[in-house]
């Protein structure tokens, strides 16, 4: 996708977030922090040239991507360089900007908890929560660092 | 996620895949169809533990060797499964297939799709719920 396109995500994302309470809702609200981390980070590798702006949707596949052809029909192509759907995936072989490094590793914090909490049945503490909110407010700032410059 | 799709860490019974469906249906209340980026997260959540709860029902997979997404099945047991819970693995499915350009991407019509992914997830829990082992003929 586009730059302003995954800010928008990402506010949507965010907002979405909000109307979840942490512990009750723990699952969509950790969802939420997902897919909102994910797209101010995509709109950051962007903004800082180590992906690349594209009219693609990213697949649950690495590099598989939806792309609309001349009819305005949608199909599946090999895409390289562009929207990452986690961090870790696709694999960046660049090199990242400080800021960028900062928020994959609060994102990888966050990521930690999906499959022991979300797919399994791991306990849903207080802790767990305090530590994806701080992550996520991490990787926030340290994106929004980059993309507004 | 990363390095495959089987997930087989923990022990899940078919209860425990039944409560936290239960509990992201419950939070998924607090929306509507215009946040449709959510309805469609959360009926595939909700509906991989529903996906769970069914392959373990039918003996399928063990407790430890949950499925994270339907796409994961190796081939044999998506066959079996196309042949006994046929609605229930398409359904799976197209919710995965509307990920990519309403959640990943910015598609207009998210309305009508989150709407489509409720009633899919209806027909996945119903499908689960009624899913069983299937009897030997001496």
């Amino acid at each position: 996708m586009r730059t302003a396109a995954h800010v928008e995500k990402f506010r949507r994302f965010d907002r979405l977030r909000a109307r979840f309470d942490p512990k009750a809702d723990f699952e969509l609200w950790y969802w939420m922090t997902l897919n909102a981390g994910t797209a101010i980070i995509n709109a950051a590798l962007h903004s800082a040239g180590v992906t690349r702006e594209h009219d693609s949707f990213a697949t649950q596949i690495p590099n598989i991507y939806s792309v609309s052809g001349p009819d305005g029909k949608r199909h599946l192509e090999y895409v390289f360089g562009v929207d990452i759907i986690h961090v870790g995936m696709p694999k960046i072989e660049k090199s990242l900007p400080l800021a960028i490094a900062s928020a994959f590793s609060a994102m990888e914090i966050i990521e930690e908890h999906r499959d022991p909490c979300i797919r399994g049945d791991q306990p849903i503490t207080d802790d767990v929560i305090r530590a994806c909110s701080k992550a996520y407010a991490k990787c926030v700032a340290a994106a929004k660092s980059v993309i507004d410059g | 996620m990363r390095g495959g799709g089987k997930v087989g860490y923990r022990r899940m019974t078919p209860e425990l895949h039944q409560a936290k469906a239960d509990r992201i249906e419950s939070s998924m209340q607090k929306l509507t169809d215009s946040d449709y980026e959510a309805i469609i997260e959360a009926t595939m959540l909700a509906g991989s533990h529903w996906f769970n709860f069914a392959c373990h029902r039918m003996k399928l997979t063990a407790a430890h060797a949950d499925v994270m997404h339907a796409e994961y099945l190796n081939g044999v047991e998506r066959v079996e499964l196309s042949l006994r819970a046929s609605e229930l693995l398409r359904a799976m499915d197209e919710i995965e297939a509307y990920r990519a350009g309403f959640v990943r991407g910015d598609l207009d019509g998210g309305q009508q799709v989150a709407a489509r992914c409720r009633l899919l997830l209806e027909v996945i829990r119903r499908d689960a719920i009624a899913a069983g082992p299937l009897h030997a003929q001496s």
